[in-house]
């Protein structure tokens, strides 16, 4: 299957790849079938709304930045990222992370009742 | 809007499921609890907001060029 994006052109992905959200991705709650992919830069994992092919989001491991970061099942946590042309300025919202298992394909976003995850965290610093 | 008056104790019920009670009450804050299916999302009104204004964000700011990251690392979380 194929969707035409104007940042990556043409995305192709099978059918069984489709990730299903049930309840959407909060402020897209109609949005319920996404694809996730990598691009060339390998830095962020791509999640692309197959209805409305221009909502997509980058979005970043969250065991990347925590170790510890809560699980659920056998998902793996991503964190939504805002892009900006400073990178000491590009943020991860760790507060309501994207949880999506691989094996059935079910995905979902959910908010944290937990102080330490801020919704805006800056994600790179200078070393 | 429905408004209903309650006592410190009493419970509302939200269809046959969802249960909400007063616990107790301050000068300028109510306790409640909830009980409901762990399929209902609950949360604090404007930390819903918040999160939704910043995914909202994130797919506008998904176009923006993204610079070099060299002598950048990952900024993880302290222990």
């Amino acid at each position: 299957m194929k969707i035409k994006n104007q940042q990556f052109g043409e995305i192709e992905f099978n059918k069984n790849s489709i990730l299903k959200f049930e309840n959407g991705i909060f402020g897209f709650e109609e949005l319920k079938e996404f694809v996730l992919f990598d691009s060339k830069e390998k830095i962020f994992h791509w999640l692309c709304s197959i209805s409305e092919p221009e909502i997509i989001f980058p979005l970043f491991l969250m065991k990347a930045i925590d170790k510890d970061y809560p699980s659920e099942g056998k998902t793996e946590a991503f964190g939504v990222v805002t892009l900006n042309s400073d990178p000491t300025k590009i943020s991860i919202n760790l507060k309501a992370p994207i949880y999506i298992n691989s094996q059935d394909k079910q995905g979902k976003q959910v908010i944290l009742d937990n102080s330490k995850y801020p919704v805006k965290h800056y994600l790179f610093v200078e070393e | 809007m429905l408004i209903l008056k309650r006592k410190i104790g009493e419970e509302l019920k939200i269809n046959s499921n969802i249960v909400l009670k007063v616990l107790s009450i301050s000068d300028s804050q109510v306790k409640i609890g909830i009980s409901a299916p762990n399929d209902v999302q609950i949360y604090r009104s404007e930390l819903l907001d918040k999160v939704r204004t910043n995914i909202i964000e994130a797919s506008q700011k998904s176009k923006e060029e993204l610079k070099s990251l060299n002598k950048l690392k990952v900024n993880t979380v302290e222990k």
